[in-house]
């Protein structure tokens, strides 16, 4: 099971790569939103963990492309914010994310959330 | 003819006196006093009545040229008000664009805030989890121990962090109620199941009391119904020693016995504790942010402090009023009422 994690923050990226790793998934990994359309595309992951707060493309922006884009358009997509500010979730999920989570994420519950959606 | 009056030694003059009613008269002299009696009687009465009638009207002119002068003095000053009114019109078109401006400006702190905060929370909670849980290869005690204690700092500071801006939003105007309806008793059942374990490891008894005209479903923001009721408890149990009680009792409520409530029918959660009480002087600062009492058992006890302030804005979001009876040693009650717009009586 692939995933694909886009994150412009260091540390969040490490934890995701190593937690999903520990629980046996392989993971690639892309810094903004543009270098996640290209990952995407050319490595089509079984899931995309796509963090919305980023600099340059931002994730709606890329939510938006990847959903539209017929290669892309079947990858589960989970939104992953720290906002958290109310009514975020139906805003993600209306532009085509699949689930959306909160940070600070759960360890616990993120890889059996994935598995899940993988299904 | 000039002559002279022999007795006053003045001048007299010729005048004509007529005699009878035929035309008829004699030619006589008269003396000058005699002949200006006449206008000096006129002046002695027509003088001080001319110069009264000057003074009068010397006055009324004076009168109306001051309020001539005040009228133009009036109208020049409603002139400025209502110059001055036009340009504190606009200038409060002003603020309030400027006002929306800084609720928007203070929003957008609040999203910003929120993010800032949570992003090193998530490597602080993420990474002590993964540690803690083992999969970087099994801890010593004491390195379990200690991370422990950052996982617990890490998720103290995520309740603080949420309850602040909850807070805040609520005072930006931010906050906003998602209004259904849903079962009064499952809701309270809800908030007292996710404390049975806590109040079993104390041995407290809890138990849940619903009047039958109090089971029914009432229109509120269910999600923030909980939190409220799961603050109240939460905090019954924390301040209740070893085998003490804690109740929580649904009732009606007529708004009209209490002023600060507009009428109609509420419900009413009473949750009783036999816990440590709080004294008067405290009752008054306890829905205050920050106002942890600092006496007793709450030295062992943690919360971020802003659960009760949080709770009464959100009780009074929802038109309902919340208060506590209490006396040290003896335990406290808590209330809050809610107004029930029912759609099922």
């Amino acid at each position: 099971m692939k995933v694909l994690i886009v994150d412009d923050n260091e540390n969040n990226m490490t934890l995701l790569r190593d937690l999903l790793r520990f629980h046996g998934f392989d993971t690639i990994e892309a810094k903004d939103g543009a270098e996640g359309i290209a990952m995407a595309k050319a490595h089509r992951p079984d899931l995309i963990l796509l963090d919305i707060q980023m600099p340059g493309m931002d994730g709606v922006t890329a939510l938006r492309t990847l959903k539209a884009a017929v290669e892309t358009a079947r990858i589960k997509i989970v939104a992953l914010t720290s906002s958290a500010m109310r009514g975020d979730k139906e805003k993600f999920l209306a532009e085509g994310a699949d689930y959306y989570i909160s940070k600070p994420i759960d360890t616990r519950e993120l890889p059996q959330l994935l598995k899940q959606l993988m299904g | 003819m000039e002559t002279v009056d022999p007795e006053t030694k003045q001048p007299t003059y010729t005048g004509y006196r007529a005699i009878g009613a035929h035309g008829w008269g004699i030619l006589v002299d008269i003396p000058l006093r005699v002949l200006t009696a006449p206008l000096r009687e006129t002046l002695g009465w027509l003088l001080p009545i001319t110069l009264l009638a000057v003074m009068l009207g010397g006055y009324g002119g004076y009168r109306w040229a001051l309020q001539l002068e005040a009228e133009k003095v009036i109208s020049l000053q409603l002139r400025a008000h209502t110059r001055d009114l036009a340009a504190l019109n606009e200038d409060m078109t002003i603020l309030n664009q400027q006002l929306a401006v800084a609720s928007d400006a203070k929003s957008d702190f609040l999203a910003s805030m929120s993010h800032e905060l949570r992003t090193p929370l998530n490597s602080i909670i993420g990474f002590s989890q993964i540690l803690e849980d083992g999969l970087t290869g099994e801890l010593n005690d004491k390195q379990k121990e200690y991370i422990g204690y950052v996982l617990a700092s890490g998720n103290h500071l995520l309740a603080l962090i949420n309850d602040i801006l909850d807070v805040a939003k609520i005072e930006a105007g931010k906050a906003e109620l998602e209004v259904s309806p849903f079962p009064l008793r499952s809701a309270l059942e809800g908030a007292v199941a996710s404390l049975t374990d806590k109040a079993e490891a104390r041995r407290l008894s809890l138990t849940l009391v619903v009047t039958p005209d109090a089971d029914i479903d009432i229109l509120a923001d269910e999600r923030r119904f909980r939190q409220i009721a799961l603050n109240l408890l939460s905090n019954a149990v924390k301040f209740t020693p070893e085998g003490g009680a804690v109740t929580v009792k649904a009732q009606r409520f007529a708004g009209s016995e209490l002023a600060e409530l507009a009428a109609g029918d509420y419900v009413e959660i009473a949750v009783t504790d036999t816990g440590i009480g709080i004294s008067a002087a405290d009752q008054a600062k306890l829905f205050q942010p920050f106002s942890q009492l600092k006496s007793g058992l709450s030295k062992n006890v943690s919360g971020t402090g802003l659960g009760l302030a949080l709770t009464k804005k959100l009780v009074e979001m929802h038109g309902g009023a919340i208060w506590l009876q209490s006396e040290p040693g003896r335990g406290s009650t808590f209330t809050f009422v809610l107004p029930v717009k029912s759609l099922t009586q």
